[in-house]
């Protein structure tokens, strides 16, 4: 089932075109890569379905992001709302200088959770979920800055989670962490997928090709390709993606 | 010359210069210490000054400047946090707001006796409120603003940017972010500020001389429209206009010792609180 349609979606700036009319559907409950050598407008798109390009005053976005049908640009959209409904993990771990168990229950504050019981259970499910919480039950109450970087990376995907999105993006997730870190960051992405839709830009070729079900290749801020994982890189219909899997260039 | 020798060379020069700057502030705190602390026991501190201000002790001035203080705080800290915390999070840089820091940071660099006569021509005069707790305040006030208003601005800068974007990308609204993450996590640095100006406006002469301090009074102020006593002005006072020195220098030098240690006890929480933040967060 499609959970995001996009429609002729374009981004620029006075100086240059960012996105050139890209049209996808993101199906529910499967993991989309996004791959494309640096530049080519990944995190642009990314940032265009949460919209967090909102705080970046020089871009304009043109088309149209529909959600379950509804189109996230429209007027009458109720931002806090939409990016409650699409969380996002950012590159770099971003915890807040805040404890552990406070990290998660701040978005649940901010979106009106009082109780102090319900709270405490939705960030233990949500640590649960991010396969952290074996590691820190014992310290709740620590700063987030005490965890290694893939642990606080997990714990960013909790907070992003304990909000029950239905979309979860992705921006390189785990191009700050040591290759034990990302496998188990790969591990928790595949089990997530059955729950939310995911959406990952990547710059590791391999790693699209392990946890994604679909692919996507931008190039110059055009989509060059979009199919199914395992068709992208066993029989990529475009000489360029064939070029950019093979390393030809990058 | 081989490197080792140039590192030695340097580090000696480094090593004497920082031995000097310690060894003039420890000469100036044993120079005061020294003739002052005969003076000092607990009646210094909780009693009247006696007999043309010979004997007794300087209550009236530590409670005159913890009062003009406390008063200027009051005033300066809202105004200071709050303006810094706007022109931070809720204005773009454009030619209004850089002219606003500009002419903060020029109001920081005005020698204090400038606002001791805004502060007569203004509040005591035009006002009316005449030599007063209120006047001396409030020009206090104005001299503690600017350093209040940047140390604001500057620790909202320093909270990283990835903070502001994961709460943004959790849903939350402007305030919820400024006020829920921005703000806590700048706030020691806030405090450290606050508590800094605080330090030095206490021991200002210049801001008061004309607005709020007096030389003598009797008993503690009742009200606000009253003239207060202050330390650095009693130690002004003593110094200058003193007609027993031999009694009333060191009285001089012993009020010297309580300004010095009040201004630490202000600046000391905020060195406290900005060391434990530094050691446990790391970005």
């Amino acid at each position: 089932m499609v959970k995001i349609a996009v429609r002729h979606l374009n981004a620029y700036t006075k100086k240059q075109k960012i996105l050139k009319d890209i049209t996808l559907d993101i199906y529910e409950n499967a993991v989309t890569a996004i791959i494309g050598p640096s530049g080519c407008g990944k995190s642009t798109f990314l940032r265009s379905l949460n919209r967090m390009n909102d705080f970046f005053e020089d871009i304009t976005i043109e088309g149209e992001v529909l959600l379950d049908n509804k189109n996230i640009y429209d007027k009458d959209m109720n931002v806090f709302e939409l990016r409650k409904n699409v969380g996002m993990v950012f590159q770099r771990p971003n915890p807040f200088p805040k404890s552990i168990f406070e990290n998660i229950a701040y978005g649940l504050k901010i979106h009106g959770e009082k109780d102090k019981k319900v709270i405490e259970e939705k960030v233990i499910w949500a640590l649960k979920e991010a396969n952290l919480y074996e590691e820190v039950k014992d310290k709740l109450g620590d700063s987030a800055f005490s965890l290694s970087g893939g642990q606080q990376q997990r714990l960013c995907i909790a907070r992003a989670i304990a909000i029950e999105p239905k979309v979860l993006l992705m921006d390189e997730p785990a191009s700050a962490l040591d290759p034990i870190s990302t496998i188990q960051l790969e591990r928790l992405i595949e089990k997530l997928k059955k729950e939310f839709t995911i959406v990952i830009v990547t710059h590791n070729i391999q790693q699209a090709g392990r946890i994604s079900d679909y692919t996507a290749f931008f190039y110059m801020g055009e989509l060059v390709e979009y199919d199914k994982t395992e068709k992208i890189f066993t029989t990529p219909k475009k000489k360029l993606t064939e070029d950019y899997l093979e390393g030809r260039f990058g | 010359m081989d490197k080792t020798k140039k590192e030695f060379i340097f580090f000696t020069i480094f090593r004497f210069f920082a031995f000097v700057s310690v060894l003039i502030v420890l000469t100036l705190l044993f120079y005061i210490f020294s003739r002052g602390l005969k003076v000092i026991s607990l009646n210094f501190i909780i009693d009247y000054p006696r007999n043309g201000f010979t004997e007794g002790g300087i209550l009236p001035s530590i409670v005159g400047s913890i009062y003009l203080l406390g008063l200027a705080s009051l005033f300066a800290v809202p105004i200071g946090v709050l303006g810094g915390i706007y022109l931070s999070e809720y204005t773009k840089e454009n030619t209004l707001t850089n002219a606003i820091r500009l002419s903060i940071d020029t109001l920081s660099g005005i020698p204090s006796i400038i606002f001791g006569l805004f502060g007569l021509a203004v509040f005591s005069k035009m006002l009316g409120f005449k030599i007063s707790l209120l006047s001396g305040s409030l020009t206090l006030s104005i001299l503690m603003l600017p350093t209040i208003f940047s140390a604001t601005i500057e620790s909202l800068k320093l909270v990283p940017k990835d903070f502001r974007d994961a709460s943004f990308a959790l849903g939350a609204t402007k305030w919820q972010t400024t006020f829920e993450i921005v703000l806590k996590t700048a706030m020691p640095n806030i405090i450290t500020g606050v508590l800094l100006s605080i330090g030095r406006a206490i021991g200002e002469t210049a801001p008061i001389l004309f607005t709020g301090a007096t030389f003598y009074t009797r008993g503690l102020p009742t009200s606000i429209f009253e003239p207060v006593m202050a330390l650095p002005y009693t130690i002004y006072g003593l110094l200058t206009e003193g007609t027993f020195p031999q009694k009333q220098v060191p009285i001089a030098f012993g009020a010297s010792i309580v300004l010095i240690l009040i201004v630490f006890i202000i600046t000391l929480p905020g060195i406290i609180i900005r060391n434990k933040y530094r050691s446990n967060k790391k970005w």
